[in-house]
């Protein structure tokens, strides 16, 4: 059942990249903007041999990139866990955090780039800052509500049971509201995705996959920005399966929290 | 049981009220002028009609909730706040979804001062005695309704507190399930010899359970009279002995049924 709908979906698109192949090597697209799919393949593979065997020019800055992002987000994530439960159980503290919140989350990570770098100048200071900044506000609004939509019985019977304030927090509270904090986790991923590249085309020196983005596009070279593009799609895909998915299925999944999709 | 006849009762409820928002116009009174000594060891149970303030009481035994005026004493020590001298059994299990059965079991020695392996040990000798060997690494959403309760009930039982406290605990059951579960709490409260303070609507339940029977008044509640059931244990379903005891009980309630009704404008 699944193959067959991952067969389905794939056909749109193994159409688009045929028609495309086969424009740009008739020339009916200018293959300078529009390189054939394969040759954009082939320019990622020698992206990839460039340097080795001592170090692979691709592998260094997919590398640099994802150590960005997850380091963003784990920070992101227990910043934002910390401020949410604070904020969920406390009135005075959640009043105190919310107009803050409030106006600072729809800023998107690039427009705060130049401050930053003014700040903390070019390279991963200023990145991963506003990496963290931007996994942090969802994840801070779904742990608020997870935490406020707690069962009252269950704290009471962690109580009666003897588990002191912390213990409940930590027992009770917090496994309640994994379900919440995971959807958080899931938008302030893809924000931290999107933050990091975007502030990698300006604010990074030498690696990262935003930067190799630019550079390319700075040198006329349209092949590896599409292969940069091509690589985006396919490693926050795995990022989302490989992370997100395999921990709700050992936590709220095995716990009758959630459907499993 | 040894029960010395002078020894104050391990509970004492002396001149309780308990009213909810008293300073709004809303006021609910729940409770009014609850006096009632309940003995250890003995199988109390509470019954009226809904909304009398039940499970008020046992919120209030529990520690859950704050008398209005009046006092409480467990041990002759003030209840305060919820705490392990006392077990509580919820109606909807309340059980930890994220904790495996055993995990449940151990929650409260854990929260104790007891080590993993100590824990362990002790869940396991509950598991054993609500029937639900096999079934230790189970999460409670893969268990029926009554297994449930049976994991409530060793999870309230497992740290030893003085009192168990169980509000409508086999409410949310079929019929055929109830009566086992009644059946299996005889069993193991006649192992175990706890005090038990029990919520039910059910009259059947209630004398089949029962050390004493107390019958409260439609709201606000108040203790209307108290029945004891000096039958031989283990009760059978099949006893007839009993019937003219549910004849007294039922006739106390009904009255106060009739009195909700008339209240509710029915
Ligand atoms: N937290 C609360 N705030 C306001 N009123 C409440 C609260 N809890 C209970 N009450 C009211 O107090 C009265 C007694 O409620 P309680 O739940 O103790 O009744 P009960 O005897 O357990 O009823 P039932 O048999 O339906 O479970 C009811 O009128 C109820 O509406
Ligand atoms: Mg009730």
């Amino acid at each position: 059942m699944l193959k067959r709908k991952a067969a389905l979906a794939a056909i749109p698109i193994v159409i688009f990249l045929l028609g495309w192949e086969a424009l740009s090597r008739g020339s009916l697209l200018n293959p300078y903007l529009f390189p054939p799919p394969t040759t954009i393949l082939m320019e990622l593979g020698n992206l990839f041999m460039k340097g080795m065997p001592a170090q692979s020019a691709l592998l260094m800055h997919v590398g640099m990139t994802l150590w960005r992002v997850l380091l963003s987000v784990v920070l992101g994530i227990v910043a934002g866990v910390i401020v949410g439960v604070a904020m969920g159980l406390n009135r005075a503290v959640y009043s105190f955090f919310d107009p803050l919140i409030t106006v600072l989350m729809p800023i998107p990570g690039i427009a705060l780039a130049p401050l930053f770098i003014v700040w903390m100048g070019f390279g991963n200071q200023t990145i991963v800052s506003l990496g963290v900044l931007s996994a942090f506000f969802p994840v801070v609004y779904t742990t608020v509500a997870g935490v406020r939509s707690v069962d009252p019985q269950l704290v009471r019977a962690a109580q009666m049971m003897g588990s002191r304030p912390i213990g409940v927090v930590l027992n009770v509270y917090l496994p309640w509201a994994a379900t919440y904090v995971f959807n958080g986790v899931k938008l302030g991923l893809a924000r931290c995705w999107m933050t990091i590249i975007a502030v990698e085309f300006v604010a990074a020196s030498n690696w990262g996959m935003g930067y190799m983005i630019w550079n390319a596009a700075e040198n006329l070279r349209a092949d590896v920005v599409y292969g940069g593009i091509l690589l985006l799609i396919v490693i926050y895909f795995i990022l989302e399966k490989a992370l997100i998915n395999r921990l709700e299925s050992r936590t709220i999944a095995r716990w009758g929290m959630i459907r499993q999709a | 049981m040894l029960q010395n006849e002078n020894a104050p009762a391990l509970i004492q409820i002396r001149d309780l009220a308990k009213e909810f928002d008293p300073q709004s116009k809303n006021t609910v009174e729940a409770l009014r002028d609850i006096n009632l000594d309940i003995e250890e060891g003995k199988f109390t149970v509470l019954i009226g009609p809904s909304g009398c303030g039940k499970s008020t009481l046992l919120y209030l035994l529990a520690g859950f909730e704050k008398p209005t005026r009046g006092s409480l004493l467990l041990d002759g020590k003030p209840v305060e706040k919820p705490g392990p001298d006392r077990g509580f059994v919820f109606q909807d299990y309340a059980l930890f979804p994220w904790r495996t059965v055993l995990g449940n079991i151990t929650f409260g020695l854990r929260s104790n001062g007891w080590s993993k392996a100590d824990a362990d040990a002790k869940a396991r000798e509950y598991i054993a005695m609500v029937k639900l060997n096999g079934f230790e690494n189970a999460f409670p959403h893969t268990l029926s309704g009554g297994m449930k309760q049976r994991v409530a009930i060793a999870r309230a039982l497992a740290y030893n507190p003085r009192v168990l406290l169980m509000d409508e605990p086999f409410g949310a059951l079929d019929s055929q399930t109830r009566k086992h579960m009644q059946q299996e709490l005889q069993r193991i409260l006649m192992q175990t010899n706890k005090t038990v303070v029990f919520v039910t609507h059910s009259v059947i339940e209630a004398v089949f359970l029962a050390d004493r029977i107390v019958v409260l008044t439609a709201r606000p509640g108040m203790v209307k009279g108290i029945i004891d059931v000096n039958l031989p244990r283990p009760r059978e379903y099949t006893d007839d002995s009993y019937l003219d005891i549910r004849e007294a009980v039922l006739s106390l309630l009904s009255e106060e049924v009739e009195k909700e009704l008339e209240m509710d404008g029915m």
